[in-house]
């Protein structure tokens, strides 16, 4: 017998399980298929409006989910919004023609924004060297970088955004996983802001040199 | 920057949004190429700094500082 707590509140949770005030009952988050706009994480995951390459294709899937492939650059337009303050963005790559960075920058209507990107990144490779590298006023931030000489495709990429829709910069702390040219796996932590403040609803996504092939997924934080 | 050349509806049949193709301008592929450079030097700095660490821990090891102490010295 489950000791549920008295009086429960929509969407409130207990163990792996949630309270639906629209049926007056608990449901649990890992069988109930009924659990509908309820989410015991917080996340919830968005579908861009469209979608724009510079090569290849790319398809959506009704979550939102984005599979690319061989594309030289990525557009994800109308992700954010008023709906959510901070958004979650992972880049998982698959195939790499080139050694490449990935690299970023945000979209207002359709316009990508060319100015104001600082990144503080810290290094760590597993061959257990490490660096650290700086890049300020850029006009776009590495993400990741992903090689071909050993450890190919090994890539990915996981953001955090905060306040990409309202007028003030934009903080974006992330992390990527890539290789480096001894083939040894490198972690980036990296620290991003984009400090020209406007209102931003999508994001660009740049294979700096020859086309790449991965998916892409964004989520929102339920305020 | 905006795109300027048409984009090309090639949504697939299973996606749910349109998926649109707008081949890169001459403009866009050099500010891309730029990028791939900058991307590069940040590259080969962060390497050359890494070997000048070693460079530097093997150097102190051979005038017989320990590993902890070496490690102390580079953090």
């Amino acid at each position: 017998m489950i000791d549920f707590p008295a009086n429960p509140t929509n969407g409130q949770v207990y163990g792996n399980w949630i309270w639906d005030s629209s049926i007056t009952s608990w449901r649990n988050v890992n069988t109930d298929t009924g659990i509908g706009a309820l989410n015991a994480m917080g996340l919830k995951n968005v579908v861009p409006g469209s979608i724009v390459v510079g090569s290849g294709s790319a398809t959506v899937n009704g979550n939102g989910f984005v599979t690319f492939s061989n594309v030289t650059n990525l557009q994800l337009n109308n992700i954010f919004s008023s709906t959510y303050k901070s958004y979650r963005m992972i880049i998982n790559i698959t195939a790499n023609s080139a050694t490449t960075a990935i690299q970023g920058q945000m979209v207002a209507a359709g316009t990508r924004s060319t100015t104001g990107y600082n990144n503080v990144v810290t290094v760590g490779a597993s061959d257990n060297t490490t660096a650290t590298v700086s890049a300020i006023n850029s006009t776009t931030f590495g993400m990741c970088e992903v090689h071909v000489s050993s450890n190919t495709n090994l890539g990915s990429a996981e953001l955090i955004f905060t306040d990409p829709f309202e007028a003030r910069p934009t903080k974006i702390p992330h992390v990527g996983t890539g290789s480096n040219s001894g083939g040894f796996v490198i972690r980036r932590n990296a620290f991003a802001s984009h400090t020209v403040a406007t209102s931003y609803d999508g994001f660009y996504i740049n294979v700096a040199t020859g086309t790449a092939s991965g998916t892409v997924q964004v989520f929102g934080f339920t305020s | 920057m905006a795109k300027t050349t048409q984009p090309k509806d090639i949504t697939p049949a299973d996606s749910v949004v349109p998926v649109y193709l707008v081949p890169l301008t001459a403009e866009e592929e050099a500010e891309r190429e730029a990028w791939a450079a900058e991307a590069a030097e940040r590259e080969a700095a962060e390497e050359a700094k890494i070997a000048a660490k070693e460079t530097a821990k093997a150097k102190l090891a051979a005038l017989g500082l320990s590993e902890e102490e070496v490690a102390a010295l580079i953090a």
